[in-house]
């Protein structure tokens, strides 16, 4: 059974990432394969104590490529990746910098 | 910004420094922004990271450090300008002590103040004498003995010949083996008869007087007891005796004093040509001789009267620059410094202590001396003067050799040393007005010419006084930037460097 404490895996921090929650209120995170929106929503609501207005859940593929020489092929595995719209004032302290 | 000065004993100024504390969170920002540059955090482009992030990501004391770097940089100058302190060599950061508001300590050595004291008071009476005839007499007869010839003869030895010998020598109470008599010998071992003794005679001072009166052929045995400091020590306070056979006797022939001989020595019509460049080279040579000596004797007395505080960098930069000069030398005979002291067995650091502290002293209060006495006498070089300076100093480079069109670097290149050639006229030209100024000052002559010019200025005061202002406004300024690079490598009336006379009669005692 998954809980709402196994849903989010890790915030992403990106420079575009980093625009979206300066600029658009949206947070982004690398969350489990089998999340929903639903549960997205339902897991930030309870952990943040915040209003969760949207989401939006990419699934992003996994890559291949070779790497050093040639020869080497490298797996770079997918995650699904959810961006969370709060309700406007609101904000996600993980993505303010060191506490 | 708040400073608080504090001098020190050794002409260093110590500050401690505090700078707001608004100041130094903007250095951090653009601190952050710098390293942000060079390191890669993932999701970001260089330098596109905001300050949060790099923050967690290179830690905040690598943004302090480089934060305090760049505040230095900025504030140095600006703390100077607002400590009003002149600096002699660059100031060093002691220690941070507090960083909430952020205070430093600097010491910062000073400028070397020179105090010339009553330098015009001081008086040497310039003695330099021209030779006289014997001198040049002297000087005629050892060319002469230059031009000396020698030629077997069958007489006695007589002093002044050349004798070759054979020598079988050894101690009378033989110890270790037959080592020590090998020494002892030799076989058509030349000897000059000399009535004066040498002390580098082998095998022992005075050897070759007690062969006077031999034949060629005969045989003489000398006894001798080797003074208790002999080099050997295995033949110190010893009884040698030595076996001698002369061989052949050559008398020394002197070339007769005619014009003959003027022709063989060089390109002189008569002896009387001759005698007067032998005159007139002696006299350069003495007169030079004597300047040193006097300008020497001149400003150690000018030194005793005159006040000189520096910092201990300024003369860490003078022994640098020594050290430097050897190391040129050196390398120029193909040595390096390096195994020159391991020749010597020495260490850098004895070296500096022994040898170079004492000159770099020398050296650079000389110096301090000279530009201050420059600036106090208001010496300028005339624009005629060093061109003509440079134009000499150009032929006689180019008489040793040196080829314009060949110098490497091309333009560039002929640029430079162009202007190395001025720099070092214009140098040399200053010394030597310096120089001669002091040399007027300790005669006297300057205040016998300053009274006569205040008798004359006293007949018509108001138009010498206008005729002075003009005069001043005239004379052009001088770049003392130069001049100070320049009086550093001033020896007396000479072009090298001081050093570099020393270094090389090192070298050659080595040799």
């Amino acid at each position: 059974m998954i809980t709402i404490y196994d849903i989010l895996r890790r915030p992403l921090i990106t420079e575009k990432s980093n625009y979206q929650s300066s600029k658009l209120n949206q947070y982004v995170f690398e969350v489990a394969q089998e999340a929903t929106k639903t549960m997205v929503k339902d897991a930030i609501e309870r952990l943040y104590e915040v209003d969760v207005v949207r989401v939006n859940i990419i699934n992003t593929p996994a890559k291949r490529g070779r790497r050093r020489n040639r020869r080497l092929m490298v797996r770079k595995p997918g995650y699904k990746k959810a961006i969370i719209t709060l309700a406007e004032g609101q904000s996600l302290d993980i993505f303010e910098g060191v506490q | 910004m708040k400073i608080e000065k504090t001098p020190q004993d050794d002409h260093q100024m110590k500050l401690v420094v505090e700078v707001e504390a608004d100041h130094m969170e903007a250095n951090k920002h653009r601190a952050a922004r710098m390293l942000a540059q060079h390191t890669k955090i993932p999701g970001f482009r260089p330098g596109k990271a905001p300050y949060d992030v790099i923050r967690r990501h290179i830690g905040d004391d690598a943004i302090l450090e480089q934060a305090i770097d760049i505040l230095l940089e900025d504030t140095y100058p600006e703390i100077l300008k607002e400590a009003e302190i002149d600096p002699g060599a660059p100031g060093s950061l002691t220690s941070i002590d507090n960083l909430d508001p952020p205070t430093f300590t600097f010491t910062i050595p000073l400028k070397p103040t020179v105090d010339l004291g009553k330098y015009r008071k001081v008086r040497l009476p310039y003695k330099y004498k021209a030779p006289d005839k014997a001198r040049v007499d002297e000087e005629m007869e050892s060319l002469r003995k230059m031009y000396a010839t020698t030629e077997t003869v069958d007489r006695k030895v007589e002093f002044d010949d050349y004798i070759l010998v054979d020598v079988k020598g050894g101690l009378d109470e033989e110890e270790e083996g037959a080592s020590l008599s090998e020494e002892l010998s030799r076989s058509g071992f030349a000897v000059a008869v000399r009535k004066e003794d040498q002390e580098d005679e082998w095998p022992f001072p005075g050897f070759a007087k007690s062969l006077v009166g031999l034949k060629p052929g005969d045989s003489k045995t000398i006894l001798h007891k080797f003074s208790k400091k002999h080099d050997n020590e295995a033949l110190q306070a010893k009884n040698a005796s030595f076996e001698v056979t002369v061989k052949t006797v050559q008398a020394v022939l002197l070339p007769p004093f005619n014009d003959e001989f003027a022709k063989t020595v060089g390109d002189f019509e008569n002896l009387e040509a001759l005698r007067e460049t032998v005159k007139q080279n002696l006299e350069n040579r003495l007169k030079s001789e004597y300047d040193d000596e006097y300008y020497e004797a001149v400003m150690e007395k000018i030194r005793e009267g005159t006040e000189l505080k520096y910092p201990p960098q300024v003369l860490e930069h003078e022994q640098e620059d020594i050290i430097e000069d050897i190391r040129q030398r050196l390398s120029q005979q193909g040595m390096e410094l390096e195994s020159y002291l391991k020749i010597r067995k020495m260490t850098m650091d004895k070296f500096i202590e022994e040898e170079v502290r004492s000159s770099a002293v020398k050296r650079l209060e000389r110096s301090l001396l000279m530009d201050k006495i420059s600036k106090e006498e208001e010496i300028r070089l005339k624009k005629s003067d060093i061109s003509q300076e440079y134009g000499a100093t150009l032929s006689q480079l180019q008489m040793q050799g040196l080829d314009l069109s060949r110098v490497k670097g091309g333009k560039k290149g002929q640029q430079e040393l162009a202007q190395m050639v001025a720099a070092e006229s214009a140098n040399r030209l200053m010394v030597r007005q310096i120089l001669e100024r002091i040399k007027d000052i300790a005669t006297g002559e300057i205040e016998k010419a300053e009274k006569a010019a205040k008798k004359e200025a006293g007949a018509k005061k108001e138009a010498a006084i206008k005729d002075s202002r003009a005069e001043k406004k005239k004379t052009p300024e001088k770049n003392t930037a130069r001049k100070t690079t320049a009086l550093k490598t001033g020896k007396f009336g000479e072009t090298k460097p001081k050093t570099q006379n020393t270094s090389r009669k090192k070298a050659t005692k080595e040799d």
